[in-house]
């Protein structure tokens, strides 16, 4: 079973990879699947209106969770992996794993607090939720430290279509980085000890699992002839088994304790375990503890509805304060574009939890995780960056793979009329733009410009850029592509609200070629008179 | 190998009787009919490949300018992530075509790559250019990346240090096809501003002198033959195209080794003046080629 575990772990963590790596390549049908997997993220977007198609697999997870146990943070969790990769490695290094107590308080508060943000809608919730912290290692850590670490490799690499490497300046964004770096580091300190603290005591989808998992099925039993060589207490990667009981609040499942046991009395078994059966999911079994079913049960009892009034008053206070601290409160003005789909910035900044599946997943890597741009509760929500790239006129990748509800789907055809930002030209002094300066032909922003809200008319020698707003979805490769070094002339402006733009080609539908109203004969058809042998009529050629 | 007599005689008779039934061999035997080679061809009324098929036959076929295994460089315009309907790109099969007659010369390998506009990949899928030239067992490279570029020092005025793909530089044989469109920035883009496709950084260009710096790169390395694409051609909004409207059928092709002459040519498909096209006359002044059209013999073809 630990064989198997370990085994789908693996599957499940490339699949997770190939999810934020793979740009295009995947469909809608095995994204939502997949998002439908991580509780959170699946259960925000499910509420905000726009996952509930696979609602269906989320409800199913839960319900296997009960049966089951935890298996989703044994089997499939990429963080849970991760845990246990970094405590095999500390094993490497000679650490003995030691006995770091779960603090189930604190996880069940953070679950509480998690709930009440995501209904509430101020969007830090995507801090303690497992998958988005997840996906920020990924695309904040990972992805950079890999292309940093293969870049030796760049120059033969790169001579292929294959496996290109981008160089850390496509990945890199600061604060993600160092961040990410801390959180792995602290992992690594942590899971060295006791690989699944963090499961049981910060993370909140652990604790729903846990919640869920008490009233459960299946169980690993003791039978009563152990003879107590505590072998499995001291893999138990969870610190769950205490004196030959096993504390279901805190068991994610994983069978080791089932791999070492010498005499195979562990087993796996319908119904409740006789001791510590309903062990609470809020205090914790003082080690060395013998068993004595009502006391615990009463305390737990007691400390549970103690819990739930501390952290239902916290969390509202929270709540209450965090909205107008984060400037959820009517936002009118955003410093940097929010991607397609977003709707509007309250929409957008309660429902991101910065889990970056859409960063790491845009093929032109427009998308870069804010800093400040956005306020507090920009941080870390994607933006934007036009300096570094532009939002592909082709492309709708990121309106469909984020897991929360953030962005709305929306098809190709949709999605180029939704503008993110709008243009802003500026030929005054201030500014260098080329023709208007030097007089002399450069045209890169309408050359680029996809949808006809940036051309070039006439002036003088030289042709010079005009704009029409009404056309302009903000994409920004004009803003990216102009070659002026600094003090750009044309630069795109975020908006608060996307609204839908008008289509040029539909609003000016008559509008035909020049040319060929000029009726060169070549483009008449001439079918008829090819017989004739035309074989060098100059007439037909217009040079 | 070491031929025995034999083999030598089974070889060359076989050879001869290959040549004597080839139904191009009147062109090999007819030679000294011939006054002059054509400097240009130009071909009108068929398919892409249709025009390019006839068109070539008549420039001396692709063994004039491939020869037996040497690698060869296809240059199409692939800019945008645009099918090829809305003629924003070279036409995937003309390149097909073109690839396959490169390797019936006997090329031994065959290259195509462009520095996009839009995103590599997407403007390779969507073009169907990287298909149809993998079909053609062409080898379709990425040019979006630094580590493929050399610098090269050019004595412009505006362009003295520009970096090159290396396979443009390294290539036995550069076939440039371009695609004819309108250009809002250089007025019209074809053979000559096609080139901008094996420069890294094209935003010099444009902040020094677009046209200036377009003539002075034609300079460095003159393909050995361009075929300009001109089935479809895009008359207004260039290069990129915001509708079906901008482009226009014109069933023509222009194939020649002067880019100059081939360009004035061009304009004047789009009914363009070539003089008002700053870096076409610029090319002539720099040597590249001639605008003057009636000192070239120029073979016109209507399929």
């Amino acid at each position: 079973m630990a064989k198997i575990r370990k085994i789908y772990q693996l599957i499940f963590l490339s699949f997770t990879f190939f999810i934020f790596t793979a740009d295009t390549a995947i469909t809608q049908a095995v994204i939502g699947f997949f998002h439908s997997l991580h509780i959170f993220p699946a259960l925000n977007s499910a509420f905000g209106g726009s996952g509930a198609r696979y609602m269906a697999f989320t409800l199913l997870l839960l319900i296997a969770t009960a049966i089951f146990g935890r298996f989703y943070c044994s089997f499939l969790c990429p963080l849970g992996f991760l845990q246990d990769i970094l405590s095999s490695a500390a094993r490497i290094f000679k650490i003995k794993p030691g006995r770091v107590r779960n603090i189930q308080w604190l996880r069940t508060f953070i679950l509480f607090l998690t709930i009440f943000a995501a209904i509430f809608g101020t969007g830090f919730w995507g801090w303690l939720d497992h998958f988005s912290i997840f996906g920020r290692l990924i695309n904040g850590f990972v992805i950079p430290a890999a292309n940093y670490a293969l870049s030796p490799l760049a120059p033969y690499l790169n001579k292929t279509n294959y496996l290109q490497i981008e160089g850390l300046d496509a990945h890199f964004s600061g604060f993600d980085f160092y961040y990410s770096l801390i959180f792995i580091t602290a992992l690594f300190i942590i899971s060295a000890f006791r690989p699944r603290w963090f499961c049981n005591t910060l993370c909140p989808s652990g604790a729903l699992f846990a919640l869920i998992y008490k009233a459960g099925f299946l169980k690993i039993q003791l039978s009563k002839n152990c003879p107590g060589c505590k072998r499995c207490e001291k893999i138990c990667p969870s610190a769950s088994i205490t004196d030959g009981e096993i504390d279901y609040a805190t068991c994610v499942t994983c069978f080791e304790c089932v791999r070492v046991c010498p005499s195979n009395i562990l087993k796996i078994s319908v119904g409740k375990n006789k001791i510590n059966a309903r062990g609470s999911a809020c205090t914790q079994t003082a080690p060395g503890a013998i068993s004595e079913d009502k006391q615990i049960i009463s305390a737990g009892r007691r400390s549970f509805i103690a819990n739930i009034a501390s952290v239902s008053a916290a969390v509202f206070a929270a709540n209450y304060l965090s909205k107008p601290a984060m400037g959820l409160i009517n936002i009118k003005k955003i410093g940097a574009s929010m991607p397609p789909g977003a709707v509007n910035a309250h929409n957008f900044f309660s429902k991101c939890s910065a889990c970056h599946l859409c960063i790491s997943n845009c093929p032109s890597r427009v998308l870069k995780p804010a800093l400040l741009e956005n306020g507090i509760a920009g941080i870390s929500k994607p933006r934007l960056d036009y300096d570094k790239s532009y939002c592909a006129y082709e492309c709708n990748v990121c309106t469909g793979v984020c897991p929360s509800g953030a962005l709305k789907y929306l098809p190709l055809k949709e999605k180029q009329i939704t503008a993110i930002g709008t243009v802003f030209l500026d030929t005054t002094a201030k500014t260098h733009c080329i023709p208007y300066k030097d007089k002399v032909d450069c045209g890169s922003c309408a050359e680029h410009c996809p949808t006809g809200a940036v051309y070039m008319v006439k002036n003088g020698d030289v042709f010079v850029p005009k704009i029409r707003r009404a056309f302009c979805n903000g994409c920004g490769i004009c803003e990216h592509v102009c070659p002026v070094l600094e003090n750009k002339p044309i630069k795109v402006m975020p908006l608060a609200k996307q609204p839908k733009i008008r289509r040029l080609a539909d609003s000016q539908p008559a509008q035909t070629p020049p040319v060929e109203s000029g009726g060169s004969s070549a483009n008449t058809n001439t079918n008829t008179n090819s017989n004739a042998q035309p074989a060098d009529s100059k007439n037909d050629f217009p040079f | 190998m070491s031929l025995t007599r034999r083999e030598f005689l089974k070889l060359g008779l076989s050879a001869g009787v290959a040549l004597l039934a080839n139904p191009f061999s009147n062109l090999l035997f007819a030679e000294e009919n011939k006054v002059k080679d054509p400097d240009m061809i130009g071909v009108r009324n068929g398919t892409a490949v249709e025009m390019f098929e006839s068109g070539i036959k008549e420039f001396g076929g692709m063994s004039r300018f491939v020869k037996k295994d040497q690698t060869v460089v296809v240059k199409p315009n692939i800019g945008w992530a645009k099918t090829p309907a809305e003629g924003a790109n070279t036409q995937p099969e003309l390149v097909a075509k073109i690839i396959e007659h490169a390797y019936k010369a006997g090329a031994k390998k065959v290259y195509v790559f462009d520095n996009t506009c839009n995103g590599w990949q997407e403007c390779y899928k969507t073009s169907g250019i990287e298909k149809a030239a993998r079909e053609a067992n062409a080898t379709v490279l990425a040019a979006n990346k630094v580590e493929t570029y050399k610098k090269r020092e050019i004595k412009g005025n505006k362009l003295k240090e520009v970096m090159v793909n290396q396979l443009y530089l390294e290539a036995d044989v550069v076939i440039n096809v371009p695609v004819l469109k309108h250009h809002g920035g250089a007025t019209m883009t074809s053979a000559l501003k096609n080139l901008m496709g094996v420069v890294w950084d094209r935003r010099f260009y444009h902040r020094n002198g677009l046209h200036e710096c377009i003539a002075e790169f034609a300079g460095l390395r003159k393909p050995d033959l361009t075929i300009i694409d001109a089935y479809q051609v895009m008359t207004q909004n260039g290069p990129r195209g915001l509708s079906k409207a901008d482009v226009a059928l014109r069933r023509m092709q222009i194939i020649g080794t002067d880019m100059v002459a081939l360009d004035t040519a061009a304009a004047k498909i789009l009914e363009f003046d070539p003089l008002k096209i700053n870096h076409i006359p610029m090319a002539e002044k720099l040597g590249i080629g001639t605008m003057n059209l009636d000192k070239l013999a120029i073979k016109r073809i209507t399929v």
